[in-house]
């Protein structure tokens, strides 16, 4: 009698094993986005909220005759930039509660998925959902206040690919600490990446941070965004130096991240965790 | 893949597993052979389902190994975790989609064949219920989906935790009979636990008896029914009362 054994894989069927699975998995949050009216609602309601709350608040200051050149770029911008950095990481972190609150995690994991491919999948979806986010709300910002988000043009892309890395790692954080201690941690979904505000100059310049939170914030790579953001709204120049800044923390931060997502998927197996989290 | 001689289909060898306030596995091995369908069975607690979860890759040992086919889950996942399929009351699907699409998903996981979807959907008479959301089906009929997904890939080893548990004594025969054609068809490789020891006697070529993480009994249910029971006679009753004396200490 002969058995089949199992062979390792080429790196080519290795390869296009992992683009198959990442589609699988990228294809399922599509799928739940589709299936689940919360999830829709969840995407866009805030971020629609956000864009006419502050939308107001910016037409009631400028008619106040404070000395706010821009006001609307400065706010409305902001708002939405804001949002497209919340996005990226709560989708990383709420698609892993999604299988933790389905009790499906095991299924998933016992697949032939690798823990890399499942938050890579993940982050890509955040990607497609930002882009559903800012389509929406640009298209908020021009309709009721006549405002267009992307009068910055090309300029916009450093500013949001820096808070798209930022948001990944802020998810990717939240993922290893729910995985870690359980789904009762899963509120650091939304509390996480909005402990960041204060020192990510979102609304104000980091010139009105005491001198401990401007230390702060000079190691949060938000805050070189929103600078350089307020900068090009209010002189039209493009702040380098500050995305350069951002960019080197960004890649920083999100390899420590990536490295302790992997250090507590490798804790969850020695310790039996991935079974045990609900 | 290709072919080289004889493996068994899973080899468990000097298994431990320690967590910090329990020892769950004390050294247990044994092997699944090719085309045999082997019962792991024992009281709650015994380490069934922990040894399952470090066949499946989800819990590391503290020592020992475990190889699917020859390839260890922990060294190399993709090539261990593609040979099989696992089903378990505990692992569900998501709820929010619908069979047909958490099936579609689980294909794309495990790199199934086109059209196994459907087909494993036919197999298991679900095609009505395709377009069902998962957490709308009743629990025998999400016990079944868990079957289809497991079958998607056509696996060479099937891990079965309880995969009658939730299903009616009609649905639950099917099934077994079912299970038992696609043994003898595809040459499936079965391990599979269950409470139930009339339906271990059905279906099962040998059995193991995991206590206190530890292998206790170990044969066929006849050999073992003989050496725990002292009796020639085997029958649901005899693996009944065999369960029962491992369950309360008396077999060491």
């Amino acid at each position: 009698m002969t058995a089949a054994v199992a062979v390792p894989l080429s790196r080519g069927v290795r390869t296009a094993a992992s683009a198959r699975r990442l589609r699988a998995l990228v294809l399922r949050y599509l799928l739940l986005l589709r299936r689940d009216a919360s999830r829709v609602i969840d995407t866009f309601q805030w971020a629609l909220i956000d864009v006419v709350i502050w939308g107001f608040l910016t037409l009631y200051v400028a008619g106040s005759g404070a000395q706010l050149p821009n006001a609307l770029a400065i706010f409305l911008g902001a708002v939405i930039l804001w949002n497209l950095f919340f996005r990226c990481s709560q989708d990383v972190s709420v698609s892993f509660l999604d299988d933790v609150w389905a009790r499906s995690l095991v299924t998933v994991f016992a697949s032939p998925l690798k823990v890399w491919e499942f938050a890579a999948a993940i982050m890509l979806l955040g990607l497609v959902k930002l882009a559903l986010t800012l389509v929406v709300m640009a298209a908020a910002a021009w309709i009721l206040y006549a405002f267009d988000f992307f009068e910055f043009g090309f300029a916009l892309v450093p500013f949001i690919a820096n808070l798209v890395l930022l948001g990944w790692t802020v998810g990717l954080v939240s993922l290893a600490l729910i995985l870690r201690f359980g789904g009762r941690w899963g509120i650091l979904a939304w509390s996480l990446p909005v402990l960041l505000m204060p020192f990510a100059s979102v609304f104000y310049p980091e010139s009105v941070l005491p001198p401990f939170a401007r230390a702060i914030a000079q190691a949060v790579p938000a805050n070189h965004v929103f600078e350089g953001m307020r900068t090009a709204a209010s002189s039209g120049e493009i702040a380098w130096g500050r995305l350069a800044l951002a960019s080197a923390e960004n890649v920083v931060y999100l390899a420590l991240a990536s490295a302790l997502v992997a250090w507590v998927f490798r804790l969850a197996l020695r310790r039996g965790l991935l079974p045990k989290v609900h | 893949m290709t072919l080289t001689p004889v493996q068994p289909a899973i080899r468990v060898s000097e298994l431990v597993k320690r967590f910090p306030h329990t020892t769950a596995l004390a050294g247990v091995s044994f092997e699944l052979r090719r085309g045999e369908v082997l019962g792991l069975l024992g009281p709650n607690g015994a380490g069934k389902t922990t040894t399952l979860h470090v066949l499946l890759g989800l819990v590391m040992p503290t020592s020992g190994s475990v190889r699917l086919l020859g390839a260890d889950p922990f060294a190399d996942r993709e090539t261990a975790l593609r040979q099989v399929g696992f089903t378990s009351p505990e692992a569900l699907m998501d709820w929010r989609l619908t069979l047909r699409e958490n099936l579609r998903v689980y294909a794309g996981l495990y790199g199934a064949p086109p059209g196994a979807v459907e087909r494993a959907l036919e197999l298991f008479a679900l095609a009505p219920h395709a377009r069902t959301k998962f957490g709308d089906l009743s629990l025998g009929q999400q016990m079944r989906a868990g079957l289809a997904r497991a079958l998607l890939h056509d696996p060479a080893i099937l891990v079965l935790d309880e995969p009658t548990s939730s299903l009616d004594p009609d649905v639950a025969d099917k099934t077994r009979k079912l299970l038992l054609r696609l043994r003898r068809e595809r040459g499936l490789s079965i391990l599979y636990t269950s409470h139930n020891m009339a339906e271990v006697e059905e279906v099962c070529d040998r059995v193991i008896f995991l206590h206190l993480g530890r292998v206790v009994a170990e044969g066929t249910p006849l050999e073992v029914s003989k050496r725990v029971l002292g009796s020639e006679d085997l029958d649901a009753a005899a693996m009944e009362e065999v369960f029962l004396r491992i369950s309360r200490g008396a077999v060491a």
